[in-house]
């Protein structure tokens, strides 16, 4: 694997196998790009036919490919993550995911998208749950929360200090219950729409509607803009807390593959 | 502009190009979808269109993604 150290490299990489006609599982733009080669974290491995990019998380790395022609380059005998989107189920890369499979990949978790068009939300009713954007020092427990919440290897966890960075501009709202945190949503505005990254409940709070309460308060504070979220059908409470709050399926789906864990 | 809204449609069914005028902005379609329309694009018309192009003000109507074919027709 290469380390990339330099925005440039991996842009003229990149601009290589589009002018070829490539797919691609994900579209890092500069800002993401950026980010990640100062923590240090990108690597990639290309050959004739494809680049791929790794990010670093630690215990595994999250691969996104950027394939014009298969064979793809060999991999590193580590954990590995890689999500495979496409509008409809039949749309999938089959090619892609069978080349994964050749490298030792198997397919996991299949997530679909849900869209809520826009519009304000319900208010939440006064009780004893107090919903409200997150602050900094909330961090550590937000972290906790969602680290115990999703797996750390396909629940794309965001490292702390894009979280930090989230919470810092308004885009994290938790459920407080005196003084503890009872939930926490994650969410990343974009121009005319958001989207919502996670959403968790801590165990002791669960089967309180605080999921839907956390879903309005974030809605209600973007002004109610469009949204989106990738959930997994398999989890029939987070699937249905946004059924309740007005999302329904938007037809793209997706298929996580892993390997090495 | 009909031969784009057929592939456009073609690539990303259900989406009404003719009237949407926030395509990127309303986020009715994404990246994955632009790369998608692009490799088609670049296919249908014979072009060569730079990754650097694929910004959301030049996918936001088909009346823009129209002017960066003709942009890269010359």
């Amino acid at each position: 694997m290469e380390k990339i150290s330099e925005l440039q490299a991996v842009k003229s990489a990149i601009r290589r196998h589009f002018k070829a006609g490539m797919a691609t599982n994900c579209v890092l733009n500069d800002r993401d790009l950026i980010r990640e080669i100062e923590a240090g974290a990108l690597y990639t491995e290309e050959n004739e036919g494809a680049l791929l990019i790794l990010r670093d998380r630690g215990s595994h790395y999250i691969l996104n490919y950027y394939v014009n022609s298969i064979p793809l380059p060999p991999l590193p005998e580590t954990g590995l993550v890689c999500e495979i989107t496409a509008r409809g189920g039949e749309n999938i890369r089959r090619d892609i995911v069978s080349a994964l499979a050749e490298l030792g990949f198997s397919e996991g978790k299949r997530r679909e998208r849900l869209c809520r068009g826009a519009g304000e939300p319900e208010e939440n009713e006064r009780g004893d749950i107090e919903f409200s954007a997150a602050e900094p020092c909330d961090l550590g427990a937000i972290e906790e929360l969602f680290c115990t919440s999703f797996d750390a290897l396909t629940g794309c966890l965001t490292p702390e200090r894009e979280l930090s960075e989230r919470i810092a501009a308004g885009e994290v709202f938790v459920a407080r219950a005196g003084g503890e945190i009872a939930g926490a949503i994650e969410t990343v505005s974009d121009k005319n729409f958001s989207s919502v990254r996670h959403l968790a409940v801590s165990e002791a709070f669960r089967g309180r509607g605080i999921g839907a309460g956390l879903v309005r308060a974030y809605l209600s504070a973007t002004g109610g803009k469009r949204s989106f979220v990738w959930t997994e059908p398999a989890k029939a409470a987070a699937y249905k807390t946004y059924l309740k709050c007005g999302y329904l399926e938007d037809g793209n789906v997706s298929v996580v593959m892993t390997k090495g864990c | 502009m009909e031969k784009l809204i057929g592939i456009l449609k073609s690539v990303c069914p259900g989406v009404d190009f003719e009237n949407e005028k926030a395509l990127c902005d309303d986020g009715i379609i994404n990246s994955l979808d632009i790369v998608l329309i692009v490799s088609e694009l670049m296919d249908a018309y014979g072009v060569e269109i730079d990754i650097d192009d694929l910004v959301p003000e030049n996918f936001n109507t088909a009346e823009s993604i129209l002017a960066l074919v003709e942009k890269a027709q010359g």
